[in-house]
């Protein structure tokens, strides 16, 4: 296929290209389907089978919903019964719900007491520092941690004991120390106290060379756009004049794109269209890929984020998206809606939880913490890693929807591409 | 996890180097003291004056990777009267010393900014010496964050 366009009419690629740069729907809709940026239609854009990165958990999570498989054992219907009185130790049960090795700890959602020194915990869920004054039975408290879902089907809080992070034994032992908090926590700082903790504000300037090291992607990128694959191609054979042609494209972005039945991000097409054109290699998630990525959001900067949602497919696939952003996935049982919607602008221990928007217009961003650039969907993949679930590779068709549907969340914010962030 | 650049390669190596450097003393209470002992240095001894010097820091860092720093000291900065040097110490790292900024009448202004890297939850000192002969000190305490999620 490759070989057929390039060996084939070379006007009519670079009219091609012209009508894809243009950005102008009127004019893409009044040219026929023959003059559609050409895209390669069969290969994946990232390996098969997608292996996950070499030093992000290794852990097996196939037991467990992912966003395309459905996988999760049905919640228990009845409370478990106990045969007596909890006889827990109070004191092993303040050490595990402090235990960030348990799935992130207790801490991460609810202030309690003195457990964990009341180092930076989080307010995503109630404070429980006095449930032991709440009159609570034994059996209640012991199901909440267990499964709260026999009581509240829709619960933010993973089914702890069903889903293995502990024995019984262990709920025991939390149970006895729940019993024992009765007085509200005391905070060395008032940092510490989440109803206190200022939020927090990005104020570096993402655009400064010096700032944001990932500005180096544009330059990597402005050189591979002029570099000549084997074909004797280059991305600026057919695009002469990126910075006018790009100006608003990556804007628009994701789209809906029938002829993969799919939505396309940015990362996506580079790979498919490359591959078509020039013929070069750059599978999704790759450092030319997300260069590349980078430079076509950068000269989109400023452009208010505007997806084309007109028609059926294009609204379909948003519906689709929706529906994703709520399924309970993984081993901690999580649905995007359960942290960047009930819990949206709380404290998960001591990390802000932001709201759908803001989350997209500074993709691919510079992660301080990685010192790496990301895209999108890594993005994706690493919160499912986290939630403990099993990530799709890059190119999913569910990955797709969620990004298209993030993006109708986000419009008319600006592009300011590369972010940074933490 | 991370795609290497050879720009995060320079930066591991270099982190790797000062680690292994710092591979001698890395419990808190020797870094405190160390602290204590480059500041008694600088000072010849002297106790520094609590004021005069602001240091701009984030109450909660996200990460400790690449904590914006920037320190100023109130001075004339006029030839008989200015800020030679400000040192700048985290009392948590493995190797407190993170900066020694020298000035002089032509700076102006005695301030600076830049990027620091904080192994844990402290307290960064900064104590500027006048051509006077005097210290002055502040110090602020940065949360280096937990995350939610766990390992």
């Amino acid at each position: 296929m490759r070989e057929g366009i390039l060996s084939g009419n070379a006007v009519a690629l670079i009219v091609a290209g012209a009508v894809l740069a243009s950005g102008s729907q009127a004019l893409a809709q009044a040219t026929p389907a023959k003059r559609e940026a050409p895209i390669e239609l069969k290969a994946d854009a990232s390996p098969r089978p997608w292996k996950r990165y070499p030093g992000w958990p290794a852990r097996d999570y196939s037991k467990y919903n992912t966003l395309a498989n459905l996988a999760t054992p049905p919640a228990p219907k009845e409370p478990r019964k106990l045969t007596g009185p909890i006889t827990g130790d109070a004191k092993k049960g303040a050490e595990l719900v402090a235990d960030r090795a348990r799935g992130g700890s207790c801490l991460a959602c609810h202030v309690m007491g003195p457990a964990g020194g009341a180092n930076l915990p989080g307010n995503v869920a109630p404070d429980l520092s006095e449930i032991g004054n709440a009159g609570r039975e034994d059996e209640w408290l012991f199901n909440y941690v267990y499964d709260a879902r026999v009581y509240n089907p829709e619960t933010v809080m993973p089914p702890w004991g069903s889903h293995g992070f502990f024995d019984e034994a262990e709920i025991n032992d939390i149970v006895a120390f729940l019993k024992t908090l009765k007085s509200p926590a005391v905070f060395k700082t008032e940092l510490d106290n989440p109803e206190k903790r200022p939020v927090p504000v990005e104020k570096r300037d993402n655009l400064d060379p010096i700032e944001n090291p990932a500005m180096w992607a544009v330059e990597k990128a402005e050189a591979l756009f002029k570099q000549r694959t084997a074909s004797g191609f280059a991305c600026a054979t057919c695009h002469n004049d990126p910075k006018t042609q790009f100006k608003t494209w990556a804007a628009a972005m994701p789209k809906w794109e029938p002829r993969l039945n799919k939505v396309l991000g940015v990362e996506e097409f580079i790979t498919r269209h490359a591959k078509a054109t020039t013929g070069a290699d750059w599978m999704m998630e790759t450092d030319d890929n997300r260069a590349m990525s980078v430079y076509l959001h950068f000269l989109a900067n400023g452009e208010p984020i505007k997806v084309d949602t007109a028609s059926a497919e294009a609204k379909a696939a948003i519906a689709r998206g929706v529906e994703l952003s709520k399924r309970k996935v993984g081993q901690l049982n999580m649905a995007c809606t359960d942290c960047h919607g009930i819990a949206a602008n709380k404290w998960i221990r001591g990390q802000w939880l932001g709201e759908p928007k803001g989350q997209y217009d500074h993709f691919p961003t510079w992660r301080t913490n990685l010192l790496a650039i990301w895209d999108i969907r890594q993005r994706f993949q690493w919160c499912q890693v986290n939630i403990r679930a099993d990530e799709l590779p890059p190119d999913a068709k569910e990955y797709g929807d969620l990004e298209f549907y993030l993006a109708t969340q986000n419009e008319g914010l600006k592009l300011s591409v590369p972010g940074i962030r933490h | 996890m991370r795609q290497l650049s050879r720009r995060a390669a320079l930066l591991l190596g270099a982190s790797g180097a000062a680690l292994t450097i710092a591979g001698w003393n890395s419990d808190a209470f020797a870094a405190a003291k160390d602290a204590a002992d480059d500041i008694a240095k600088f000072t010849g001894g002297k106790t520094a004056e609590k004021g005069k010097v602001s240091i701009e820091l984030p109450e909660i860092a996200e990460n400790g990777n690449t904590v914006p720093l920037s320190i100023a000291v109130d001075s004339p900065m006029t030839a008989d009267n200015y800020v030679t040097d400000v040192l700048v110490v985290a009392d948590g790292n493995p190797r407190p010393g993170v900066a020694t900024f020298h000035f002089s009448p032509l700076s102006g202004k005695a301030e600076a900014s830049t990027r620091i890297r904080l192994a844990t939850t402290q307290n960064i000192i900064a104590v500027a010496k006048t051509s006077k002969g005097e210290f002055f000190t502040a110090q602020k305490l940065v949360k280096v964050t937990i995350g939610g999620c766990g390992g």
